[in-house]
């Protein structure tokens, strides 16, 4: 038996015996103990379902409320508000008794089992659950940083940077060029770049006619292209013209004093510019070692435990989940898995396949929208998609009309799934 | 939970528990044998919704039973 084995089978015991003396606290009456970090969708669905399994569940999140990045490009185009994708924290204290502590979280001691907040007090868990979200790398694109950020917006968290985004469209004048850089995979929400191209299309239709949307791509091919393609021309002829990494040698330099996007062989004066910088996973699942060489958090695929650091699971757009795109649905379907995995391995119960799921809803126009869905299995230690399924192109006008008010009702439904 | 319930959770993505209808027809309401035939029909064929499509090919026979039975356990009133 190498080293190697032997420390893992050593691993594994522990994690046994630690889940026996679980299991014994929890048929004396005392309920064990879950921390979930992070009050994304990954997190907050995480808190809601351990909570309805009878965990006693404490989630930590610096923020009082959440503003949703899925549909905050119509927040963009002026058909949704912002508070309209905010949500807070009440109903998954008062109607399913999950702690919910407004803090940060500065440590995490997997050996002792125990988090440590930023007011000082340390939490102990059974099992921690990280919902960590993404960080953008800054450097990979000279010129583009944390403070670049605050004058050429990456919107890709929403909140004060959508309501940036929004304002510099709004001031931009009408014939100047909206310049997007899209980032390369993997990233959060593969549609949602050229989704964002959509709408300020819509509202640069109405406000800014002569203007133009240009995107810079870090790819030299996107999620459903040939969908957005054909809606760019149906909705938007000649306002948006996309560029693959092969044709521009990839953006190179940001200027944020001039607004100037500088490719290998071309530069472009943005009006107003979003860019959308390379990901990994978020800061605290890089500091607490669940986070692998590649930035992104490798998981067992059917109870979403870190495969590098056991006791701690990791759920969300730090995941990488083989097939699973980083997705809010993604996201509240690993979430489930993940409460469901806690259930069986420390109160005890019978055991069920995991079920996962992907679908999105895509907005190319108010009364255009198309979806997909997705169904994975775990296989060969990751997640396959063993069925796909896309809405194509030339679908009726009354199909695409139907899938804009159940993305509505999707919205609506799946907020109270996640926050209660 | 129970394995109704639990695969319940995977309607909650899209169906108000309120009943409310949204764009999205409510499920709040509907007697065993129409959501176990309702799943059936979305298994056979995509056309109507894929994403129930979807679904319903991911459910086994007695997993489509289960969460039939616990959405009908559930009901708010008998019409």
């Amino acid at each position: 038996m190498s080293r190697h084995t032997r420390r893992e089978f050593g691993a594994g015991a522990l994690a046994s015996l630690i889940a026996l003396a679980a299991q014994r606290r929890a048929r004396a009456g005392l309920k064990p103990a879950i921390v979930v970090v992070g009050g994304g969708v990954g997190g907050a669905t995480a808190a809601r379902y351990l909570a309805m399994e009878g965990f006693d569940v404490t989630l930590v999140e610096p923020k009082r409320r959440y503003v949703t990045c899925y549909f905050s490009s119509l927040y963009l185009a002026g058909l949704r508000s912002l508070d309209s994708l905010s949500h807070g924290y009440a109903a998954l204290s008062s109607n399913h008794g999950v702690k919910v502590l407004h803090n940060t979280v500065t440590g995490i001691d997997p050996v002792s089992k125990s988090v440590t907040l930023d007011d000082g007090a340390s939490l102990r868990y059974d099992r921690l659950v990280l919902s960590p979200g993404i960080a953008f790398k800054y450097g990979e694109i000279e010129g583009y940083d944390e403070a670049a950020a605050q004058i050429m917006p990456h919107a890709w968290n929403a909140g004060p940077q959508s309501e940036l985004l929004r304002r510099q469209i709004e001031a931009m004048a009408d014939g100047s060029l909206f310049v997007m850089v899209a980032p390369p995979d993997p990233f959060r929400c593969p549609p949602a770049p050229y989704e964002r191209a959509c709408l300020v299309a819509y509202y640069l239709k109405q406000f800014k006619p002569r203007s133009k949307i240009l995107i810079l791509d870090a790819k030299d091919a996107f999620k459903s292209q040939e969908l957005f393609e054909d809606a760019w021309a149906r909705h938007y002829p000649g306002m948006i013209e996309w560029l693959p990494a092969q044709f521009t040698g990839g953006v190179k330099a940001i200027d944020v004093k001039t607004r100037t996007v500088r490719t290998e062989n071309d530069s472009f004066v943005a009006g107003a510019a979003n860019i959308i910088p390379a990901q990994t996973a978020g800061q605290i699942a890089l500091t607490s070692g669940v986070a692998g060489p590649s930035g992104w958090c490798p998981i067992d695929p059917e109870t979403f435990e870190s495969k590098l650091v056991p006791g701690i699971h990791v759920v969300g757009d730090a995941v990488i989940g083989g097939d699973m795109p980083k997705s809010a649905f993604s996201a509240n379907s690993q979430a489930k898995a993940c409460a469901f995995a806690i259930a069986e391995a420390l109160l005890g119960g019978s055991r069920f396949r995991p079920h996962l799921f992907n679908s999105c809803y895509t907005w190319l126009a108010p009364n255009d929208a198309f979806t997909n869905a997705l169904v994975f299995a775990p296989k060969d230690g990751t997640l396959k998609a063993t069925h796909s399924f896309v809405d194509k192109v030339g679908e009726s006008a009354e199909k695409r009309r139907q899938t804009a008010r159940e993305a509505v009702g999707w919205y609506a439904a799946f907020a109270h799934d996640v926050f209660g | 939970m129970d394995q109704g319930a639990r695969l319940a959770a995977l309607c909650a993505t899209c169906h108000d528990p309120g009943g409310q209808q949204h764009g999205i027809p409510s499920i709040a309401n509907l007697k065993e044998n129409e959501i176990v035939e309702a799943l059936t029909e979305y298994r056979r064929d995509e056309s109507s919704s894929i994403v129930m499509h979807a679904i319903g090919i991911s459910l086994s026979d007695e997993e489509l039973a289960s969460v039939a039975r616990y959405l009908a356990s559930r009901r708010r009133h008998i019409p």
